[in-house]
């Protein structure tokens, strides 16, 4: 072996850390002796000091990633529909998220969505909720009672087990009436659902106005995705009138600035710039969004943006 | 406690977006300086950083339950980094990576700091004349700290063949310096 392919190997030990001492004061030797093994060892001691630097991550910018990632999943998974199967167990949770128009109805207003479940020969008839089905379904009714139960189904699918039984699969529904403290942890929970699950415009308004006096940072992320995903512009605008309050807070800024890449109403960019100029926005990243507007063809955003850029 | 990988999928497949973005925020750091390695500046980072999530979304039930989730992330960041680059080149306005840029996000503070910033700064750059497999593995060891061992595990190759990606792409390197007169003392 020649003594540079030696030193390779010496080298690749020391890449690997698996070099002995006594090899590295022979591949220092040699390293002084020739020229081109010399470079490559400098090389190799320079790329590790290279890489210990830190580069500072724009985490931002990388907010507005994973909200746009999210945003899409949920865009992307609006046709589909609660199935069995595959995409049953990974789309079930998401479809939580998902405004479905046609749900809308307005028997939804203060509803409560329990989610659904299965009452089938595996299903647990001991709890609470199956019984009060079981029960609410037991008592003779006329079509009238039937369709102004407190119950209400959703999303029923039927399929049958046997000669004996038929498995079925429903989302349930009770309308609820109660009185809360403002801190109750019911009312944020109701107040993200208003905000996330199907319900009419006037509901998630109302909502909206609502979530104005609760600084929950789960209220905020709901507020953040329904600013960004709800299908109302009305909607949108109040939302982002309401994240306005929330001063320097690093996810409202990184919505605000998906909304100023992504949104189409340009009263909503034109809020969203005011918010992010008036929230300490580096001059950094107002330029990115002054490159990525010009690209878009923006015309009143921009000479906005423009006039803010030092 | 920290949840695991394992948790975060497992919830991320039975539809919590919550733990979806939790697993995005871990990794988001390591995907996108291994997607700056290729994209070159902030805003391709981020495009790339983008769809590796998407497609990891899109395939995560594919992901063995056994299998480590990291190695499969920087495969995925590997191939979205090559469909970006190859996207640039058929769309013909792929920007040529400028050595003498400086790396957007650095702040520079001291006046030693910012030579020694200036020289590695033009280093990470240099290795654009690498190809996509090899400066994989550069970015991986010098830039990530992982081990041979680990790195193996990404490129799905034997340990020995990831020592002689790494010794090579020094002799690559080395050559791109001396042509471009960058021989560093
Ligand atoms: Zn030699």
């Amino acid at each position: 072996m020649s003594i540079c392919s030696e030193f390779e190997h010496l080298l690749e030990k020391m890449m690997a850390d698996e070099i002995a001492p006594a090899e590295t004061e022979q591949l220092r030797d040699h390293a002084r002796k020739c020229d081109h093994c010399g470079s490559l060892l400098k090389l190799q001691e320079d790329l590790s000091a290279a890489g210990q630097m830190e580069t500072e991550l724009p985490s931002e910018d990388l907010q507005g990633v994973r909200y746009a990632v999210l945003r899409s999943i949920h865009l992307r998974s609006l046709p589909s529909t609660i199935s069995t199967g595959r995409a049953g167990r990974t789309r079930v949770g998401l479809a939580r998220l998902i405004w479905a128009a046609g749900l809308a109805a307005a028997v939804f207003v203060g509803g409560f969505f329990l989610g659904n479940f299965w009452s089938t020969s595996h299903g647990d008839p001991g709890s609470a909720l199956i019984r009060q089905v079981y029960n609410d379904a037991r008592k003779e009714k006329s079509l009238r009672e039937v369709e102004n139960s407190p119950l209400m189904y959703s999303n029923v699918s039927f399929s049958r087990v046997d000669d004996q039984k038929l498995s079925l699969s429903f989302d349930v529904a009770r309308h609820v009436d109660l009185t809360a403290g403002p801190e109750d942890p019911l009312v944020r929970d109701l107040l993200i659902q208003a905000l996330l699950n199907p319900s009419p415009l006037g509901a998630r308004l109302k909502a909206i106005s609502f979530a104005e006096t609760n600084r929950d940072p789960e209220v905020k992320r709901a507020l953040i995705l329904s600013m960004l995903n709800d299908p109302s512009v009305a909607v949108r605008l109040k939302t982002e009138s309401n994240l306005l309050n929330y001063k320097n807070d690093s996810e409202v800024q990184a919505a605000f600035l998906q909304v100023l890449r992504k949104e189409e109403s340009v009263q909503l960019r034109l809020v969203a710039l005011d918010y992010l100029v008036g929230n300490n926005v580096s001059q950094e990243t107002l330029r990115a969004v002054v490159r990525d507007l010009r690209s878009q063809g923006e015309t009143a955003v921009l000479r906005k943006a423009v006039a803010y850029l030092h | 406690m920290d949840r695991t990988d394992n948790i975060l999928i497992q919830e991320s497949l039975s539809g919590s977006m919550g733990a979806f973005d939790d697993l995005m925020e871990r990794y988001q750091g390591l995907v996108y300086k291994v997607a700056l390695s290729y994209g070159g500046r902030r805003e391709h980072a981020l495009d790339i950083t983008q769809n590796v999530f998407l497609s990891v979304y899109e395939k995560l039930d594919s992901l063995r339950a056994d299998a480590s989730f990291k190695p499969w992330l920087l495969r995925i960041t590997y191939h979205e980094s090559i469909n970006w680059l190859r996207k640039q080149r058929r769309h013909q306005d792929h920007e040529p990576v400028d050595e003498n840029a400086p790396l957007l996000g650095r702040t520079h503070t001291q006046e030693e700091v910012l030579l020694w910033q200036e020289k590695a700064e033009c280093l990470t750059r240099s290795l654009s004349c690498l190809n996509p497999k090899h400066r994989l593995a550069v970015t991986l060891k010098y830039y990530e700290g992982m081990s041979i061992r680990e790195i193996s595990g990404v490129l799905e190759c034997s340990e020995m063949m990831v020592k002689n990606i790494l010794y090579r792409s020094l002799e690559k390197l080395r050559q791109r310096l001396v042509q471009t007169g960058r021989v560093f003392q």
